[in-house]
């Protein structure tokens, strides 16, 4: 789209300026090519350096023709792309690649509703993100193609399941029990990324699903524009207080049709594990015994095996990616089509990921007035995966002996061979397997009239559905307490959003000012609507269906969610000279989800823009270069609404209650679900944030930096009741979460000389994220979503601490912090769960460098995280079954220092370290647990070279390119576990997330990937 | 001119979108499940959970308190039960209050708002009762700020005295009888077979509201400036007047688990091996109350040993542990009969812990030992003495205890001397409230009576002791008349609103007597 806009600029420009051309000595000719897709730009600027009358442009093929004398300078310069310069040699015949500005400092942005709009003019941050960025990164899921590249977003993937979902949170998060993730939009349509809290009623750690916009085919993505705060998002309205996800897609360009071809072949291996001890096998208390599951026998002898069961049931996984796309068109009518395969193996048996997407865009012009345009996706994704989060899950090896050859899970009668009470993890990854089948459509359409030069009216709907057919399957002969004859948990959801927008934009300019007014009306439908079924008991042990179950032990519910928003909005961008920038927007919403009497709200914005070396200039106060050459300042204040959950104004009646009391025979208050309000009121998000972008040297240094601070008060939030109030839980207005942070981008060119130049962009973003206050006398919301194994530990959000916290046990201590130590001299786990950790990063920041000789490019990025804790439950798991290098200390004495708490008196009592305090004492604390989850790895290194034209003139094709790609192949941590990269249960955990829980999922990966891409 | 005729089309078409947004906003009932029915289908919750979630989460664990029941383990979580181990951990409180309570609320508003006064007068009763069963376990309770059906929820309830806490009963009550008065001109009661207790009988419903008022002015015992024995007089001849109405339903076999008496299975008896069950039989002192006749201690058994227990299977004795010591402590501690053969098996054992028996919120002869109760502190012993004599055969009858069976128990205690012990206060209320007892197995108000009467042995027996291996954390070991008065508020609760609950530590909940518990 912007390439398109800024060729048709390129186009109308070649004829406006009258071209001058004085002869001289030597006379070059050539053309001009995008490196990207190498296609000729047409309407770039030609000239000799230090000669201005000396200028010309390409014309549409992308020709140029200039004389200049052998030792000058040729400078080829073009807006959205890097400005590049060649010595007159005698080469006659040039071939120029020009590269795309995706730095900090381009010039044009996408913002809300596919507007694209001129940087300088932005009164608050936006980055933008382009294809080759996105693609060089070899992620099939969009949102991690931006991990470490946009300053202040956080992004963790959850795990190295292919399918794994992955959390993005910008700016930290607002919200203490609801969604704190941004939302996505495609070309101006708000799209799902829902990502279940479990499916088929399967918990969120054992089953994890993936976010649904892992649907998106990041082939077909021109950029990815990221909206951090209120003040870019408030157009969007009140789906978009935690920021925006601006993704465009690929279009048509006329001219000849071009097609694409692209593949990958991608190979890759657990990239990190928790090391295990190697002492001693299985066994109680120091004698060997071949039913125990512990290992907490005799030392292994010298001539034992030790089997290396963990790192056995990781293989290497291979993955394939094919893409096919043709573009085209006339000067009327354009084209895009795709279509993809993406075949993604698994590290653990029995685990793939697999997408098909079609996608097609046209857009046509009828008449001079009327652009009529469309797309149409088909995706169809296919994830199998399996259990896990628990001993009985994947990561059950933790538990396994190593003495035991873990891999023989079968008996010699076919039967699930294991031992003690989980499943043996090979047998589980063939017998309890999870599938989710995806089809989606995403649809959209678009008519855009300008009756008049002043006048714009542009209209869009689209519509997102999906159907997500999940099943979970435990087959008969595991272990699972009351599904020994087998299991079947399956569910349906169908999800769909459909989004009516209209746009009228007009224009003025007056003298040395412009102004334009937008005004909008957005209404959004959504549903979503999911129906679970269980089933136990197979009549057939060897078939897995729901039909194969006595009726008696099925079991079905249904879950309907609805949600409507109607926005009415304006938008007015007034500027001075192109200098001084204003920006006034005001929106008003109604939601379905609130009272009647406080369904409609309204919220404002105001940003400005100031270029300061401009009105300097244009004051009189600075002339000429001299070391900075751009300079701006941007602040904006903001405030955005968000609405309710849909359906929590009343309290809903069940007729079951908990299996503690009475099948109560009728209707009664639902315990189990949140307490009604009718009164719940909007909340509203408050934010201010300052920032410059300045550029030194021409440009070659660029830096910006932003201030910002949000608050978000009176927010609706699920939380705990005392239950004298007559529930557990309510939904409420109360309590106030501020984010503050600063965010730091720096952009180099070290070194840009004749056919070699190197690009240097930093990115430092630090936020902290505080509650301030809770309702009533809460000192902490907790997540029972991220609760991890053996409950010792779980995130929540304190008050006057993080967001993000670890809530979890710890010893028990006087007020002076001395152990208070049972009678026969033990610590003892205090009662009640405290903050023991802080999950919130200090700070992130990612260095993209990219190389570039000629053809040949070669890119990598480091990805930093600095501290942040997380809580290693995978250790935890490890020491209760004697298999942590903690445990290796078993045997030793040790006098706890510490008083006795019944006496008062200080302690004396040598205790022994044995089997008992490593399962019944020592796990039950979790303080212990907590480690510093920082790292600083190298997330991707590629190096493309396209073939030369003379080549690939040769094989009759435009282009040819071969790429090699490495993936996480250098990570630099101090956390003891897996990759730190984790998420217990999942990016579907609301408020503070499940991040920095390593709960028993599969570890992250590492590996490579060779390609070629390909235009006809 | 033609232009801004356009713009002013457009601000029209822009309007009209928003003018017929109201309807399309509506949406947000919840579709999954309703939020409102009719009042008589709401009558059989509120009953169910008074019985199944309040009153039985309020003796599950009180059942070893009051010594009843006994655990076979001699560790293990079922035995701090028995040996008042109890922290904030215990959870009668959140069952009342969030799992009962609301269904008694809504009751009364529903039936407020349909204008049909017999559901008010239901849901005041059955609230009542609830908010007497959580006072007497835990004195002081959120009572004014709590849910009320109408207004918001309130996020940090303050706590009312205990004294109010009695007041507002008895007044809950008062309305109840009054509303059960008033014409019902909508559905009854039963209209949709929600009435399991009475089956739409008002008149019943009326008994049982009087009845429960005769309970709880009865627990002023101690108070010598409130206590009324006139007025619970009054009550009692208000309340239950025969057999049969008993304010009781019967549980249901061959439904789901939570459908059957817990006391049964799923309250802590599924175990495969007994002596993992929540309590394995029943307890030497209540053995001993069924063999021995009140004061003289003569030794005769009751008719009623073998329909309440069951007999041991090795040699078909009827004999119980001591609570605190597990099986190994053998028959009352002895150390004697230490296999689990040599006791009866507490489910399905007797008339109490059958899948369909009942939980009873209140009986017939409940009331006629409150009677004999307020007779006696009258001074009217001959009165006294009638209303006993009702309340043991009542309860007899309705064990089905054959009538030779409960004349030949009556006469022996005739020649034991029992009228003329009601000559003697103490005496008098050793008969009524070990009687008492008998009639009131596992109910909760057993406890009640026991820290009224001090837990004495000249009222209990000598076979009353404290459990062995008693929670020396708070409890004195060598002081064998300090006994366990209260239990400590739920921890959901010191978390959620700890500025109201006040000390809430063990030291202080388990030791310090209710109001109605002090003089």
């Amino acid at each position: 789209m912007e390439k398109k806009l800024l060729k048709f600029i390129g186009f109308a420009l070649c004829y406006c300026i009258p071209i001058s051309l004085i002869a001289q000595s030597r006379v070059i000719e050539g053309t001009v090519y995008s490196r990207e897709d190498i296609s000729p730009i047409p309407g770039v600027s030609v000239y000799v350096k230090g000669n201005v009358t000396q200028d010309t442009m390409t014309d549409l093929d992308g020709n140029f023709s200039i004389s200049a004398n052998s030792n000058e300078t040729v400078v080829f310069s073009f807006i959205g792309m890097k400005t590049q310069e060649k010595q007159v040699a005698n080469t006659a015949e040039w071939e120029i690649f020009m590269d795309m500005n995706d730095d900090l400092l381009q010039e044009v942005v996408v913002t809300a509703f596919g507007i694209e709009q001129e940087r300088r003019s932005l009164g608050y941050s936006v980055q933008e993100i382009k294809s080759e960025r996105i693609l060089e990164t070899q992620q099939p899921n969009i949102i991690n193609t931006l991990q470490g590249k946009v300053a202040g977003v956080q992004i963790t993937n959850s795990g190295g399941a292919p399918g794994a979902s992955a959390i993005m949170m910008i700016r930290g998060g607002t919200s203490l029990s609801g969604n704190n993730q941004p939302l996505y939009v495609v070309d101006g349509i708000p799209i799902d990324n829902t990502t279940p809290v479990g499916q088929g009623g399967l918990g969120a750690a054992t089953a994890p699903a993936s976010n649904r916009a892992i649907d998106i085919n990041p082939n077909d993505i021109a950029s990815i524009s990221v909206l951090k705060g209120p003040a870019a998002a408030a157009l969007y309205g009140l789906r978009a207080s935690e920021g925006v996800v601006v993704i465009t897609t690929k279009k048509g360009q006329a001219g000849v049709a071009r097609v694409n071809y692209g593949n990958s072949f991608s190979f890759d291996k657990v990239n990190k594990l928790p090391e295990l001890q190697s002492r001693y096998k299985q066994g109680e208390f120091g004698v060997f015994d071949p039913e125990a599951i512990g290992s907490w026998g005799p030392v292994f002898a010298a001539e034992d095996i030790v089997y290396d069961n963990l790192g056995s049931i990781f293989e290497p996984a291979f993955s394939q990616r094919h893409d096919v796309s043709v573009s085209g068109g006339n000067d009327r009518s354009t084209f895009y089509a795709s279509a993809s395969r993406l075949d993604q193996g698994g590290i653990v048996p029995n685990t793939e990921f697999k997408r098909n997407s079609f996608r097609l865009t046209g857009d046509t012009r009828a008449g001079d007035k009327l652009r009529i345009g469309g797309s149409f996706n088909y995706v169809q994704t296919d994830r199998n995966y399996v259990s896990q989060g628990s001993a009985n899950g994947i990561m059950g090896a933790v538990y396994w002996p190593r003495n035991d050859d873990m891999r023989n899970y079968l008996n010699v009668d076919g039967t699930h061979r294991t031992i003690g009470v989980n499943d043996n993890p090979f047998w589980g990854a063939y017998n309890k397997p999870n599938a989710s089948e995806v089809e989606r459509i995403i649809g959209t359409g678009n008519i855009i009239y300008d009756p008049f030069p002043f006048l714009n009216i542009t209209y869009r709907f689209g519509t997102d559905y999906y159907t997500d057919n999940f099943t979970g399957i435990r087959m008969p002969g595991t272990t699972i307490v009351s599904e020994e004859q087998g299991a079947i948990s399956e569910s349906t959801t169908n999800n769909q959003i459909s989004t009516s927008t209209l746009l009228v934009t007009l224009k003025k300019e007056v003298n040395d000012f412009s102004a334009s007014l937008t005004l909008g009306h957005n209404a959004e439908d959504f549903r979503r609507q999911t129906t679970t079924w269980y089933g136990r008991n197979f009549i057939d042990p060897g078939f897995a269906g729901i039909n194969n179950v006595v009726e008696m032990d099925r079991t079905i519910s249904q879950n309907i969610n609805q949600r409507r928003i109607i926005g009415v909005f304006g938008d007015l961008n007034l500027d001075w000279k192109n200098i001084i920038f204003l920006n006034i927007r005001g929106r008003n919403d109604w939601s379905s989800t609130l009272p009647v009497a406080a369904r409609s709200f309204f919220y404002p914005s105001v940003s400005t823009s100031i270029s300061v070396s401009d009105l300097l200039h244009e004051i009189g106060w600075a002339t000429g270069e001299r070391g900075v050459s751009f300079g701006k300042i941007r602040a904006s204040w903001a405030r955005v609404g968000k609405d309710a959950p849909p359906h929590v104004l009343a309290t809903t009646l069940a007729t079951a209650t908990n299996t503690f009391t009475i099948a109560p025979r009728g209707f009664i208050s639902n315990a189990n679900d949140y307490y009604g309000n009718p009164s719940l009121r909007p909340e509203f998000t408050n934010s201010i944030e300052l920032g410059t972008d300045v550029r030194f040297f021409q440009n070659k240094l660029g830096v910006d930096i932003t201030y910002y601070k949000t608050s978000t008060d009176e927010q609706i939030l699920g939380t705990r009741t005392p239950p004298s109030s007559g529930a557990f839980l309510a939904y409420l207005n109360g309590g106030q979460i501020d984010n503050e942070g600063v965010e730091l981008m720096i952009n180099t060119r070290p070194l840009s000389r004749g056919d070699f130049s190197w690009t240097m962009d930093f990115n430092f973003a630090k936020n902290v994220a505080t509650v301030r206050g809770l309702p009533g006398t809460l000192d902490r919301v907790e997540l029972s979503d991220a609760w991890v194994a053996g409950n010792v530990a779980q995130g929540a959000a304190f008050l006057g601490g993080s967001l993000f916290g670890i809530n979890g046990t710890v010893w028990r201590k006087n007020a002076d912090g001395v152990l208070l130590l049972n009678n026969d001299g033990y610590p003892q786990v205090q009662s009640t769960l405290t903050n023991i950790g802080d999950r919130n990063p200090d700070w992130t920041g990612g260095i993209t460098n990219t190389l570039s000789y000629k053809t040949l490019s070669l890119s990598f990025m480091w990805d930093i995280r600095i501290g942040g804790h997380i809580y290693n439950a995978t250790e935890n798991t490890l020491v209760r079954s004697g298999l942590s290098t903690k445990t290796t200390e078993r045997g030793n004495t040790r006098v706890f220092e510490g008083i006795i708490e019944s006496t008062g008196e200080p302690n004396t009592q040598a205790v022994v370290l044995n089997q008992d305090y490593y399962q019944s004492i020592y796990p039950f604390q979790g303080f212990d647990f907590v480690e510093d989850g920082g790292w600083w790895r190298l997330r991707y290194v590629t190096l493309a070279y396209n073939f030369p034209l003379h080549i690939t003139e040769r094989l009759k094709f435009q282009n040819l390119q071969v790429f090699g790609t490495g993936r996480n192949l250098l990570l630099f941590t101090s956390y003891s576990g897996v990759d730190p990269e984790v998420s217990g249960s999942g990016a579907g955990v609301g408020g503070s997330g499940s991040f920095g829980f390593d709960n028993l999922g599969v570890p992250a990966t590492k590996g490579f990937d060779l390609g070629i891409k390909l235009t006809f | 001119m033609k232009n801004r005729n356009n713009i002013i089309y457009l601000l029209v078409i822009l309007l009209f979108f928003n003018s017929s947004c109201e309807n399309y906003l509506d949406i947000n009932q919840d579709p999954n499940l309703p939020t409102i029915v009719p009042a008589h289908r709401r009558v059989i919750g509120a009953i169910t959970t008074s019985n199944g979630a309040a009153m039985w989460r309020g003796t599950r664990e009180v059942a070893g308190i009051m010594q009843y029941a006994t655990t076979g383990l001699a560790t293990g979580a079922n035995r701090n039960a028995e040996t008042w181990r109890f922290t904030a951990s215990y959870f009668l409180w959140q069952n009342a209050y969030v799992f009962t309570m609301p269904n008694c609320v809504d009751l009364i508003v529903l039936g407020e708002d349909e204008g049909n006064p017999h559901f008010v007068g239901a849901g005041k009763t059955l609230l009542a009762m609830n908010f007497g069963l959580l006072t007497d376990q835990y004195g002081d309770i959120v009572l004014d700020d709590y849910y009320d059906g109408r207004s918001q929820i309130t996020l940090t309830p303050s706590f009312n005295t205990q004294q109010d806490v009695y007041q507002r009963i008895d007044q809950l009550l008062d309305e109840a009888i009054t509303a059960f008065q008033s014409p019902n001109p909508g559905p009854s009661l039963n209209f949709s077979n929600g009435d399991i207790l009475y089956q739409g009988d008002i008149q019943k419903w009326i008994k049982f509201a009087w009845s429960l008022k005769a309970r709880y002015l009865n627990h002023m015992s101690k108070k010598t400036s409130l206590y009324n024995p006139d007025a619970i007089l009054t009550a009692v001849q208000n309340g239950f007047d025969g057999d049969g109405m008993d304010a009781e339903f019967a549980y249901i076999q061959g439904g789901q688990q939570t459908d059957e008496n817990p006391w049964f299975s799923w309250g802590g008896f599924t175990a495969a091996d007994r002596i993992n069950h929540r309590y394995f039989t029943w307890s030497q002192f209540f053995v001993d109350l069924l063999k021995h006749l009140p004061v003289t201690e003569t030794q005769y058994t009751d008719p009623r040993i073998g329909i309440i227990m069951s007999p041991a299977e090795s040699d078909g004795a009827f004999r119980g542990l001591k609570p605190g010591l597990g099986l190994a402590g053998g028959a009352g501690g002895s150390g004697e009969f230490t296999d689990q053969a040599d006791y009866g098996v507490f489910p399905n054992g007797g008339f109490y812990t059958k899948p369909t028996s009942p939980m009873p919120f209140i009986t017939y002869s409940e009331l006629k030992f409150i009677e004999a109760e307020a007779q006696l502190r009258s001074g009217n012993a001959v009165a006294a003495f009638r209303a006993y004599e009702e309340g043991v055969k009542a309860n007899m009858r309705k064990l089905g205890v054959e009538a030779a069976a409960i004349n030949a128990y009556w006469i022996a205690h005739m020649e034991d001397g029992a009228d003329t012990h009601f000559n003697d206060l103490t005496s008098g209320l050793s008969h009524i409230m070990r009687q008492k007892y008998i009639t009131q197995v596992l109910h909760p108000e057993t406890w009640v009576d026991m820290r009224r009467m001090d837990y004495s042995q000249d009222i209990y027996g000598p076979s009353l002791q404290r459990p062995s291996n008693i929670n020396n954390v708070i409890f004195d070991i060598n002081d064998p008349n300090q006994w366990i008065r209260a239990m400590v508020y739920e921890t959901n609760e010191q978390n959620r609103n700890g500025d109201q609950i006040g000390d809430n530590s063990e030291q202080y909940r388990l030791l310090t007597p209710l109001w109605w518990d002090r003089p």
